[in-house]
Formats: structure tokens, C-alpha cells, sequence
């Protein structure tokens, strides 16, 4: 039943394994790796070695980092009064483009989604409540996607931060509800920031 | 191509490629639906708010390949109270997931669809602390009309009356005697049967007027869970994070 030889069957069943890419994605990707030349694999082979090896999570707000911390936590010139939480670093990414935005970042790594069995305990919930339970911040903006799973992480965490006496804001609607974060154009979205309104 | 027009609760998203997303419905007759709302994903979208999880909604579908194409979508209940709160986001996600895991494509069982839809409509309403008895009562009727409809009263073993009995015997869903083994068996506690047996008893808009204490209904969740779990094959992730929550919360 081998189709392919070991090697080319094992770089497929590594493909298929990325988000989004079916059978025949990884079959495309297999072959164009297989025409081009050694050099060129290489590189993607390094590129991918490369950022597993340097990159983690940021000490402080859990975004991509290179050092102990982010480029962002990094920087001194920010406003420290205020923290906006986000799911993915992706989604720091989007608002950084906004220009909108000058406080620091608290990446969640995820929603709660209790079909997928992703509770508070999944997330960096706990190491939020600290850095607010620190002190010196006065707001949260929660910029958690606008659906379900988004929605009740910023129900959540509202009822968990208002006790500590800081301010916590959602990013107003106008972006798509069922949507991404990352799909929203840096307009939508930094009008979005610009109306945030107070939790309930 | 097929066009057809169905009414059905939503029950989750998945994310398809880089934009879409796969919705599974459980449609009015009992069916469970999957089907691709298309670029739902993106600014703009038709369908994406319209296909939240807990809505119902009236849907035109479009006979794909493998999977339906979402072409028109209206909301019908929207039921947005639960995700506008945090306890009737979690209670209504167990009632999603069951229903998720037990509805099985073109296997109809279509009291179901009613089952959810007053329990939803119940857990709009009820106030926090009535949430739990829903979650109970639900999983209970789905149980039964699941196949699995336990009964408190006769010895599963012998026949025997045995209300009185602790032991209940998951395989056959009933009591057991002292005298009889009836393979694995579970603790019933006397209140909990009784919660049992007036929740099934009673239609969901009406479990919340029950009065069950917040203690009995967690243990009847735990129970119930243990039931569940027994006859449903598949990891039911909600139902277990639910479970973990009402009993720190009972404690
Ligand atoms: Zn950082
Ligand atoms: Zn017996």
C-alpha cells in the first residue's frame, strides 16, 4: 500500500499536520519542495529549526519573544497604566498596526472554549490577575475576539479584575461579531479601540 | 445541486482554512448538520454573528462535495443572554456539547431538538443559582431520550423493589438489590434520586420552581455525569469542566 517512498510520505504526514493544509495542500507543498534545489530546502529547514530554537514566550505578557522579554515589554517609553489582553500574539500584531494603542499586551494563549475543554486554569489567566493585582494600572482593555469563546473570556475576566479596582473596557462593537480579531482591517479595528466601552 | 431549507440550533464552530468555518447544527429533526459558512471569518460577513453558538436559526443550504454550503441564514432565537453572561455561557455549553456528541448524522431523534431549545429558553430566564438543576434536568431527559432513560425504582437484577437503594447500576440504568450484582455500580444518594425523579417528572420551564439545594443538584450532576459517561463514548470536555467548577463552588 505505499504510495511513496518512506521519505516523501513522512514529509506529508508532517505537512498535513499545519493548520489548514488537506491531503492535496501537502502534496502541492511535498512537490515544490522536491523540484527546487537543496539550497532552497535547507533554508525553509532552518528557518523552521531557527524559531523554535530562539523564540519563546515573553516572561511578562506571554507574546513571541527572543530574549527573556518581548521587543514591546522591552521598551520603557510605553504607558504602563494600561494593559490590553488579547488570545493570540497574532492579535498584538493587529493592534500594534492600529497605532491606536500604547500600553503593554497580556496574551492570553487561547479562550475559554468548554467544548474544547479550555477553562480559566488552561490559560494565562492567574499571571493577569497578578500584574494587576501589582498595581499601577488603571485599565484593562479586554480585545478578545468577538465571538463566543472571545465574549465569555471578557465576561470572565470583567468579573475577575473589577475587584481590583482598575477600570475594565471591551473594544466596541463594529467589528464582526463571529469574526477574528486579525481579519479586521487596522480602520475597523483601531475605531473599534477608540469606543471601547466600560464592562458591565 | 440540492437546495434545502432547515431550521436548527447551532452547537459549535470550527475554523476551515483561512476564513471559513465548518458549523455543526443539530437541525429540528434530530439530525446533526455540517455545514461551511464561507468567509464568515472576515469583516463584513452575512453568516458569522448569525451561526453563534445557542442560536437558532432557519438556514439555506447548498448540497457541497462533502459538506453543505451555508447560502442564507436568519435568526429565529438568538437566545443572546447566554453569551452575554458567564454562568449561562458555561451551563449552555454542556448542553451543546451533549448534543454535539450524541446527535449523530441522519440518526433522528428530533425531541431533542425541543429538549434544547426549553432548555435554553429556561436557562435565558433562571437565575444563577438555578443553573445547576437545569444542567441536571437536561442531561437527564437527554439521557433518556438518548435511549438511556434510567428508572429508581425495581431491582435491575431481580425486579424487586429497591427504592430504597444506594447502589445504582450504570449498565442497565436502575437500583440494585443487596441480593443482586448488576456489574458497575455508582453511589445514589436518597435526596439526589429524589431530584431525579422530580426532575423528570417536570417540563424544563418549570425544574428552576423545583427548589433542589444547591449541594444536592452538584451531586447530582456528579452522578449524572457518571451515567453519561458510561454510555457516551466520546470526551464530553464541557460536562467535565462544569462538574470540576459547581463542586469548588459547592465546597
Ligand atoms: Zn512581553
Ligand atoms: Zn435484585
Amino acid at each position: 500500500m505505499a504510495y511513496y517512498a518512506p521519505p516523501i510520505a513522512r514529509l506529508l504526514a508532517e505537512l498535513e499536520r499545519l493548520p489548514g493544509i488537506g491531503p492535496k495542500s501537502a502534496q502541492r507543498l511535498a512537490y515544490h519542495i522536491l523540484r527546487g534545489d537543496a539550497d532552497t530546502a535547507g533554508r525553509l529547514a532552518d528557518a523552521i529549526v531557527e524559531v523554535k530554537r530562539s523564540i519563546h514566550f515573553c516572561g511578562r505578557c506571554f507574546n513571541f519573544a527572543e530574549r527573556e522579554l518581548c521587543d514591546i515589554c522591552d521598551d520603557t517609553g510605553r504607558d504602563a497604566s494600561a494593559i490590553c489582553v488579547v488570545e493570540e500574539p497574532r492579535d498584538v500584531v493587529a493592534i500594534e498596526r492600529t497605532g491606536e494603542f500604547r500600553g503593554y499586551y497580556h496574551v492570553l494563549q487561547g479562550a475559554i472554549s468548554p467544548i474544547d475543554g479550555i477553562g480559566p486554569d488552561q490559560l494565562r489567566v492567574r499571571e493577569l490577575v497578578a500584574r494587576v493585582g501589582a498595581g499601577g494600572i488603571t485599565e484593562v482593555i479586554l480585545a478578545t475576539d468577538p465571538d463566543i469563546e472571545g465574549e465569555t473570556t471578557a465576561l470572565y475576566l470583567s468579573r475577575l479584575l473589577k475587584p481590583l479596582g482598575t477600570r475594565v473596557t471591551r473594544i466596541a462593537s463594529g467589528l464582526p461579531v463571529g469574526g477574528d480579531l486579525e481579519y479586521a482591517d487596522e480602520v475597523t479595528l483601531g475605531r473599534a479601540l477608540e469606543a471601547r466601552r466600560e464592562m458591565d | 445541486m440540492l437546495t434545502r431549507r432547515v431550521r436548527a440550533l447551532s452547537l459549535k464552530k470550527t475554523k476551515l482554512g483561512e476564513s471559513d468555518l465548518i458549523v455543526t447544527l443539530l437541525a429540528e429533526d434530530g439530525c446533526q448538520i455540517r455545514a461551511v459558512a464561507k468567509g464568515s471569518r472576515k469583516p463584513g460577513s452575512r453568516f458569522g454573528a448569525r451561526v453563534e453558538p445557542f442560536s437558532v436559526v432557519d438556514l439555506l443550504l447548498h448540497g457541497g462535495r462533502t459538506l453543505d454550503i451555508i447560502t442564507d441564514a436568519e435568526t429565529a432565537v438568538s437566545h443572546a443572554p447566554l453569551r452575554a453572561d458567564y454562568d449561562r455561557s458555561q451551563a449552555g455549553s454542556v448542553v451543546v456539547d451533549f448534543l454535539d456528541k450524541v446527535s449523530v448524522e441522519c440518526q433522528a431523534e428530533d425531541r431533542l431538538f425541543g429538549l434544547a431549545c426549553a432548555t435554553l429558553d429556561a436557562m435565558e430566564a433562571a437565575g444563577t443559582g438555578e443553573l445547576l438543576c437545569l444542567v441536571d434536568a437536561f442531561l437527564l431527559k437527554g439521557m433518556a431520550m438518548h435511549g438511556y432513560r434510567p428508572q429508581f425504582d425495581a431491582c435491575v437484577g431481580c425486579g424487586a423493589p429497591a427504592s430504597g437503594s444506594e447502589r445504582f447500576a450504570l449498565e442497565s440504568g436502575g437500583p440494585v438489590c443487596d441480593g443482586c450484582d448488576c456489574g458497575e455500580v455508582t453511589h445514589l444518594a436518597a435526596p439526589v434520586r429524589a431530584a431525579l425523579v422530580a426532575m423528570m417528572r417536570a417540563r424544563m420551564a418549570d425544574v428552576a420552581d423545583l427548589g433542589i439545594p444547591g449541594a444536592v443538584a452538584a451531586d447530582t450532576l456528579a452522578f449524572l455525569r457518571a451515567y453519561v459517561v458510561y454510555h457516551v463514548p466520546a470526551r464530553l470536555k464541557a460536562l467535565a469542566l462544569y462538574e470540576a467548577e459547581a463542586r469548588r463552588d459547592a465546597r
